[in-house]
């Protein structure tokens, strides 16, 4: 079998997969939305010609909430094992990297890629008994974990040194957190990592710094998990999401997919979650797990559904959506009568029924709509009826986690019966 | 691994007689019991190379349990399976594959959210994290023909649910053939087929067979596959009751009494 079909597609040279990745990347060529997407990212390089300095703390937030929805996305999205606590990652990884560096004296950049490290250790520990817990049961776990971490900041407040080993021997912080760790950048004289002009022109190029050093990530992130998704490990991604019988029918190790899956994803997380703390974010409970220690777990997946599940491009147009939609709301100067209440005080309200019309009009996420009504614009501009692709169904990647997620429900409602 | 001391401690041979090199698959005293209830009764059979083996039996007799066990999708209560000699029992079923042995599934599973030829292309996908296999389109290619194969040139790129239940049939077939095997169970191909269907789907099994490939054909009934078959193996209640050619299964007075009341051989 094996010699006849090599005879019959002629085998493919090392030469010819050169050719055709490099056909792919070649911008003249490339399909429009991969144009578009291109264009995009200029558009976040040109950003702060349009604003000032101390403007671009919110951009800079985009930025990294973006890089926390394609690293829920890469698990989440496309294995269909939802994550309800993915800040968990962040928090592993910004807590380490900052520890190391406040109590131990380790510079950022090596603490950053510690803090990545753990974040995927945290990634393997999650992601083993996602191997043998069902969806539902999964997510619970999920949920928890970054209440209990939440719970051992304040619990290892002034110190943990267990068996005498001195892992954080001035304490997590609490509440408060560790305190705030050495910057990336900052002005002349401040003891950052990498010291600036001083003065006003220091804090002009440290914000530029750190809005540039955000965005050079993004896109590195994104290079790393497009190429992942889009070679063969991606459609057995989409594969476990859909049938895991059938997965391991073709001959492949959901198990080890899965697993790598979620190490991909904490690493990423926690990459990102590092380099957080020592750019613009103070470590605390409240400042990287969010409000009750769910916020930004939450916020990561409406971002998610809003931009696109399973798409990892679809996570950066939902940080916009989110951003934009929080800025609006923000400006918004009106107060309703009768109840008395500003549109601006009812944030994040609008923002969540928003991301409650995408899940009902629109689940695939607005890039998929975006993609859709793009191709039947060009359709119709070559006069010809557009009938939607194969495989194209809008809500194909959040309907099949759905699905997958009711279906595994109701196999443990039955087993209690 | 436990397995491994199971085979060992069988130096002697055991009570079917059967050992490891007696064929391609050879399946010894397998036992498979669900709480109280045993369905596979201590079964035992070999597979030659380039065999086509019937394996037939009444609805609920215990087929699709035995395909299960052998593939690695059950872990058999007790006995062994030996694959091209060597000791398979309670092996993953992804890990049964790399070793040669596909299946097909009787309730198609094919990926709904993709092409048929998309469908194919994932059993040719390695079993790795980090590949450029495929980036030249050459997986491609060779998913399109094993499609044109097994004569779903035509339904490329329609989804499975576009096809009718023949192109689903044909589909878990390209599937299957689509990770190279060297064995393949076949679950009732021929349900729900036409006439001409089953017989150019008989053509394209015994063409996979002249190329090398041994099959074990299971179905309830034997009628479809006398075209097929060499060797027919009849189960009842998880036990063997008959075994060999077509016509010899047709007369034996167990199988006719197996069969008595409503069902056909």
């Amino acid at each position: 079998m094996s010699t006849e079909s090599e005879s019959l597609v002629g085998g493919a040279s090392q030469t010819e997969r050169r050719q055709a990745v490099l056909r792919k990347l070649n911008p003249i060529t490339m399909p429009l939305r991969y144009q578009i997407g291109l264009l995009g990212l200029l558009l976040f390089v040109l950003l702060p010609t349009q604003l000032f300095p101390d403007q671009m703390g919110g951009p800079t937030t985009l930025v990294f909430l973006a890089i926390f929805g394609m690293s829920w996305d890469v698990v989440s999205g496309y294995t269909g094992q939802l994550s309800f606590g993915h800040a968990f990652f962040f928090a592993v990884g910004g807590y380490t990297s900052a520890i190391l560096d406040l109590q131990h004296g380790i510079t950022p950049l090596v603490g950053i890629p510690i803090g990545m490290l753990l974040a995927g250790i945290g990634g393997l520990l999650i992601g083993l008994p996602a191997l043998r817990l069902r969806g539902p049961y999964l997510s619970l776990v999920t949920l928890i974990v970054p209440i209990i971490l939440s719970k051992l900041f304040t619990l290892f407040n002034n110190g943990l040194t267990p068996l005498g080993i001195p892992i954080a021997p001035q304490g997590l912080g609490g509440r408060n957190g560790p305190g705030l760790p050495t910057q990336l950048f900052g002005i002349d004289g401040s003891g950052a990592v990498f010291e600036l002009a001083s003065g006003y022109e220091g804090i002009q190029q440290t914000a530029l710094a750190n809005y540039y050093t955000a965005l050079g990530l993004m896109v590195l992130v994104l290079i790393v998990l497009l190429a992942v998704t889009r070679s063969s490990a991606g459609s057995v991604f989409t594969a476990i999401r859909e049938d895991e019988d059938a997965v391991a029918a073709a001959g492949l190790d959901g198990a080890k997919f899965k697993l790598f899956a979620f190490v991909l994803s904490a690493v990423v997380g926690g990459l990102a979650g590092a380099m957080w703390v020592h750019t613009i974010k103070s470590p605390s409970p409240l400042g990287i797990l969010g409000q009750d220690d769910i916020q930004t777990s939450i916020d990561v997946i409406i971002i998610s559904i809003l931009g696109g599940t399973g798409t990892i491009v679809g996570p950066i147009i939902g940080a916009v959506l989110f951003a934009v939609t929080g800025l609006v709301i923000g400006a918004i100067d009106f107060t309703i009568p009768v109840v008395n209440v500003a549109v601006a005080d009812l944030r994040p309200l609008p923002l969540l029924a928003a991301a409650m019309a995408v899940l009902v009009f629109a689940p695939g996420g607005v890039l998929r709509v975006g993609i859709r009504t793009g191709r039947r614009v060009l359709a119709s501009a070559r006069g010809e009826e557009y009938e939607g692709g194969p495989g194209e169904d809008e809500d194909s990647a959040l309907g099949q986690i759905i699905e997958k997620y009711r279906t595994e429900l109701r196999e443990i409602i039955n087993e209690r019966r | 691994m436990s397995t491994d001391q199971q085979s060992g401690e069988r130096a002697t041979p055991t009570r079917s007689g059967l050992r490891p090199q007696d064929g391609v698959l050879v399946a010894d005293d397998l036992r498979k019991e669900f709480g109280g209830l045993t369905a596979v009764d201590d079964l035992s059979f070999a597979v030659q190379e380039q065999e086509i083996l019937g394996f037939i039996g009444p609805n609920g007799a215990g087929k699709s349990t035995t395909f299960n066990c052998i593939t690695g999708f059950y872990k058999p209560t007790s006995g062994d399976v030996w694959f091209k000699g060597e000791d398979v029992t309670g092996l993953d079923s992804h890990r049964m594959v790399q070793k040669g042995m596909a299946r097909t599934f009787q309730d198609f599973a094919p990926l709904s959210d993709r092409t048929v030829v998309r469908n194919v292309a994932l059993s040719l996908a390695p079993d790795k994290l980090f590949t450029l296999a495929g980036v030249g389109g050459e997986t491609r290619r060779l998913a399109e023909e094993i499609c044109r194969r097994v004569g779903l040139g035509d339904q490329l790129h329609q989804t499975p649910s576009e096809l009718p239940h023949a192109g689903m049939l044909k589909l878990e077939l390209a599937k299957a053939i689509a990770t190279n095997p060297d064995l393949m169970l076949v679950d009732e191909p021929f349900a729900g087929l036409s006439g001409n269907e089953v017989q150019e789907l008989t053509e394209v099994l015994l063409s996979l067979r002249d190329n090398g490939m041994t099959l074990i054909v299971v179905d309830h009934n034997m009628r479809g596959l006398l075209n097929l078959i060499d060797r027919a193996f009849v189960i009842q209640f998880g036990a063997k009751i008959a075994e060999g050619s077509p016509d010899e299964i047709t007369d034996d007075p167990k199988v006719q009494e197996a069969y008595l009341g409503g069902d056909e051989i």
